[in-house]
């Protein structure tokens, strides 16, 4: 029995479906590959795959970690190239890894997420950088969180949970802010408060809709290993 | 002569900084920008000849002075210090800039009018941007009536403009359809895509239909008559099967508002530009929808305002059998089994496109055709006192009336091997496999069980392979059965055997709708579920033995009894009863017996001395008499009887511990009843309820009870008239047009037996002589032995 992992991205209009929807799409799929996953005991047998972490409805992703267990010797091309004849347009299977450490998974593990933030907004109209400078050199970057039992807002400092942003300018001239934020059960911030508090503080009024995110990649410990195969 | 020096985008952004414009105020000023470009474009299009780039870069420029007073004033001083004088020119009139003369436009009436239209980053309209502008400071009347009339002094302009340009101005800057789906609710149901859907390119095929669910997409995508037909046309190299949804209400405002038409899942084309536009008729109270969604798609919503270039309007499904409420709007109604007449009737319209011909033409040349049924081809002539007197035909050549379409051997019909896989969630979500088609009990109220007549079944051989095909090419872990009566198949143990074997082999669950509760079926529950005993369901329909056999649901106490006590000692605790009240002869000791059933289950719970929480579910819905039935010619209760005896039902299950009430709302179901008898008169009753904007009917949430109230008060006709008047067996039915097999003697006959509450066996036991044998041999009838079939005779009617 082995932990395997897939290395995914969710383009196009794939990113209109929920992270439910995802975990259905690759239950269905893996059937339809004939790719073994090994089913959970009890009352209600369910294939042992979860997602390293959820990823909101409306975001695109380029290296989405999804992982599961097997009892087979899995082939990497003949699992990826089975699964993507049969994924939708916009799911595409980078790659199988699989993690030596049988006791860690990726969800636990998973500390950091690198995500791209789009505007359309000529990156050369302001100076992005000082702005950006200045938003992180503030001392506090409160927002309102709303807490998952209560539903009551609480406010929070963000400022501890970036590690990295930048402005850049895209290939279209316009302004994308490259964002590594903590991601994970430890410590999580949502690109959410990120880009709410950004745009306060700019002084933006964009409304949600104009601005796309993507995903880019997930980030491990040093000591979690996938070996990809 | 030289070209003039400009100022350029690289320059302007200097300046922002310079002058420490506001980021809002530069991302108002890039909208603006692109808005005047945009309009003085499609007016050079269309004969100006404006300065582009002045246009561009003024409006870019024209707010860098924000932060000072007057600014458009220091906003000049500035460009015109750089010696930039025509953008200084532009900038310092922008705020006080009177609009010229249509045939003399200048640049500066381009930017102006696009900070006219902008709000903040964002183009929104005339409207939007004033309303935005006196919210900034309510109190202030003056400046409020001063911008009002503003507003209406630049309206006029605006649509000279329009009218220069040829489209209006929320076309030329609505957002595309990814950023309208982003402002959605679930905009999944929007995009297609799934797995097995069917792509075809428009030069490859001769006919284009859009498949139509007057509902939303989770419904519609657990109809497998959509996934049935879909297959079965898709099937044909020349036909090609798109799908489309009635839009969520926040897409539906958007797509108004941006002057979208409605488009198919599959290529996005718009409903418009297809051949063919087809509804699926489900349920009466999806009409109102089928009128939203042809007026979505941009079409005139009758049938004889539409043009040749338009869409063919056509309707399917068991509501089609009467097709006269909707008679108006559609161009043909296709009545009966669909999976070979409706790619017949496609591929015959593909021909005649081909030669050229007119729609008239060809729906002549097709309504001869078992099943398909031109409402323009007869018109309705009406007593004195609003009945139906005769169907005059307009065309000769149109039959006196539409036998609906047959197929008499269903097993090598098709039937799909891959559905559609829906990202969402819908309601139904699993493979389904459709094991035979009508039924042979008679209940009396029940049109599907008189409409689909005779009872075809699928081989098991058939039913299995479709199966494994689904699972396989879908990935579900769940099967399910669909016909009108699981358990009635013939070969039910045997069947039910192979596919558990095979569920259980593939780790798939099975799923067995509408099992009748004997023995064999908790056997097979009992494997099935072993670890979802959630909840039992029941229809015994009526609460007396007297009423049951007035309906002929062959179903006693015993027999509810003995299965309750089988399902608690297999350890189920919850029991669904579903009945139905404003029978025929109903009585309030019909109504007591309800109670009687729901309080006889707690006992038996009560005396299995097993512990824990118990419940029963009571749902009632209110009879609506169906056309085709032998309950057609009965009137219905009034809404206030039916609320009266739900309030004698909730007093009487109150006492009962345990016991969870729900009934249907009472105002629906009388709008049912009349669109389910209603003649062609009862397009004006839809017309007004559309005017009226009521949609979504068959929504609780969305039902308009007051709405629907003013709609049916105004309307000519007293709507009781379809809904609790009595017919006579001799009346013109709106629906006798239509001959659905069954013969209007047997629907008397079982009517009069009705009153007497006698009984009909299962003509699997004996013919019973409903009269589908003049079209085909029946396949079931006498299995059981009894009567051979064949065994009706006389004359019809």
């Amino acid at each position: 029995m082995s932990n395997y992992v897939l290395l995914f991205s969710k383009t196009g209009d794939m990113k209109f479906t929920s992270h439910l929807d995802l975990l259905r799409l690759f239950k269905r799929a893996a059937r339809r590959a004939g790719v073994d996953i090994s089913y959970s005991e009890g009352f209600n047998p369910h294939p042992r795959m979860s997602f390293a972490q959820p990823l909101s409805l409306g975001y695109e992703a380029l290296g989405e970690i999804l992982e599961f267990v097997s009892d087979a010797d899995l082939d990497a091309d003949k699992v990826v190239k089975s699964l993507n004849d049969t994924m939708p347009h916009g799911i595409e299977i980078k790659a199988l890894g699989i993690v030596p450490d049988s006791k860690k998974t990726a969800a636990a593990m998973v500390e950091a997420a690198v995500y791209r933030i789009f505007y359309k907004m000529p990156f050369d109209a302001l100076d992005f950088n000082s702005i950006v400078d200045k938003y992180l050199g503030q001392d506090k970057i409160i927002c309102l969180k709303k807490q998952k039992k209560s539903k009551s807002l609480k406010e929070v400092d963000i400022r501890p949970m970036i590690r990295d942003m930048k402005a850049v300018r895209g290939s279209d001239g316009m302004l994308q802010i490259e964002l590594t934020a903590d991601c994970g059960s430890r410590s999580n911030l949502s690109p959410e408060l990120v880009i709410s508090s950004f745009d306060d503080f700019v002084e933006f009024n964009f409304d949600r809709f104009e601005i796309d995110v993507t995903r880019e990649k997930l980030i491990f410990p040093v000591d979690f290993r996938i070996e990809w195969m | 002569m030289p070209e003039k020096k400009r100022l350029t985008e690289k320059e302007c952004y200097e300046l922002f900084r310079e002058y420490d414009t506001p980021p809002r105020a530069v991302a108002h000023c890039i909208e603006v920008s692109r808005v005047a470009y945009g309009v003085a474009q499609k007016l050079n299009e269309n004969g100006y000849d404006f300065d582009l780039e002045l246009v561009r870069i003024s409006g870019l420029i024209h707010d860098v002075a924000r932060r000072f007073e007057d600014h458009e004033k220091k906003g000049a001083e500035i460009l015109e210090g750089l010696g930039y004088h025509d953008e200084a020119v532009i900038v310092g009139a922008h705020m006080k800039h009177v609009f010229n003369d249509i045939d003399h436009l200048t640049e500066t009436d381009m930017v102006c009018l696009g900070d006219r239209v902008v709000k903040e980053h964002r183009y929104v309209g005339l409207d939007e941007r004033v309303d935005y502008l006196i919210h900034k400071r309510e109190d202030d009347e003056d400046r409020k009536n001063h911008l009002i009339e503003w507003r209406e002094r630049i309206r006029p302009f605006l649509a000279l403009i329009e009218e220069r340009m040829g489209t209006t101005m929320d076309k030329l800057f609505r957002p595309d359809l990814e950023e309208i789906l982003k402002q959605v609710e679930k905009p999944a149901r929007y995009i297609g895509g799934e797995i097995n859907e069917v792509v075809k390119d428009p030069e490859d095929v001769d006919v284009r239909m859009a498949f139509a669910f007057p509902d939303l997409y989770e419904i519609g995508m657990s109809y497998t008559g959509l996934q049935i037909l879909y297959y079965a046309l898709n099937s044909r190299k020349n036909i090609a099967c798109e799908r489309v949804f009635a839009p969520g209400l926040d897409m539906e405002e958007l797509l108004r508002r941006f002057g979208y038409d409605l488009f198919t899942l599959e290529t996005k084309t718009s409903v418009k530009e297809m051949d063919v536009l087809g509804f699926t008729l489900q349920y009466e109270m999806s009409f109102t929808n089928v009128l939203n969604m042809i007026e979505l798609s941009g079409l005139k919503l009758k049938a004889s305002e539409r043009s040749e270039q338009d869409p063919l309007v056509i309707a399917g499904g068991p509501c089609a059998f009467n097709p006269e409420p909707l008679a108006d709007f559609l161009d043909a109604v296709l009545i009966g089994d669909g999976e070979e007449l409706l790619p017949e009737f496609l591929e015959r319209y593909g021909e005649a496109k081909k030669a050229g011909k007119t729609k008239r033409e060809f729906l002549e040349s097709v309504c001869s055709m078992d099943g398909v049924y031109v409402p323009s081809f007869y018109e309705p002539e009406y007593t004195d006192d609003g009945r139906v007197k005769a169907y005059r035909k307009t065309f000769e050549g149109a039959p006196d009336r539409v036998k609906k379409a047959l197929i008499p051997d269903i097993e090598g019909a098709s039937f799909p091997d891959r559905v559609i896989v829906p990202f969402i969630e819908t309601v139904h979500d699993r493979a389904v496999v459709e094991t035979f088609r009508g039924c042979t009990r008679g209940c009396r109220f029940c049109q599907a069980g008189m409409i689909y007549r005779p009872v075809r079944e699928r081989s098991v051989d058939t039913i299995v392979g479709a199966s494994e095909n689904q699972l396989r090419n879908t990935g579900y872990d769940e099967v399910s059965l669909l016909s009108l009566s699981t358990s009635d198949y013939s070969d039910f143990e045997g069947m039910a055997g192979r596919l558990l074997d095979d569920c259980r082999e593939k780790n798939v669950s099975l799923s067995l709708p509408s099992l009748r509760l004997d023995s064999f079926s908790f056997k097979v529950l009992d494997e099935i579920q072993k670890y979802k005993r959630s909840g039992l369901t029941f229809a015994p329909e009526a609460g007396t033995q007297r009423m049951r056999d007035v309906i002929n649901k062959g179903i006693t106490e015993e027999d509810i009894y003995g299965a309750v006590k089988e399902a608690i000692e297999l350890g189920w605790r919850h029991v669904k009863l579903y009945f139905m009240i404003g029978l025929p002869g109903e009585t309030d000791e019909d109504l007591d017996g309800i109670a009687g059933i729901a309080s006889g289950i707690r006992d038996i719970f009560r005396k299995s001395g097993k512990k824990g929480r118990f419940d029963v579910t009571v749902s009632v819905s209110n009879f609506v008499p169906k056309p085709f039935t032998p309950f057609q010619w009965a009137p219905q209760n009034s809404a206030e009887e039916f609320s009266r005896k739900h309030d004698h039902l909730a007093e009487k299950l109150r006492h009962i511990k345990g016991v969870r009430f729900t009934h249907h709302d009472s105002l629906v179901s009388e709008c049912e009843a009349v669109l389910a008898r209603g003649d062609r008169r009862c397009s004006e009753l839809l017309l007004a309820a559309h005017e009226a904007g009521l949609k979504f009917d068959s929504w609780s949430d969305l039902f308009d009870e007051d709405k629907w109230r003013e709609v049916l008060a105004a309307w000519d006709i007293d709507y009781r008239f379809y809904s609790e008047r009595s017919r006579g067996y001799d009346e013109v039915m709106p629906w006798d047009v239509v001959d659905a097999g069954v013969t209007k003697r047997y629907l008397v006959n079982e009517c009069e037996k009705a009153k007497q509450a006698l009984t009909t066996h299962d003509c699997r036991r004996g013919c019973t002589g409903c009269g589908i044998m003049k079209r085909m041999r029946c396949p079931l009838g006498g299995i059981y032995g009894g009567a051979a079939p064949g065994a009706e005779e006389g004359p019809d009617e």
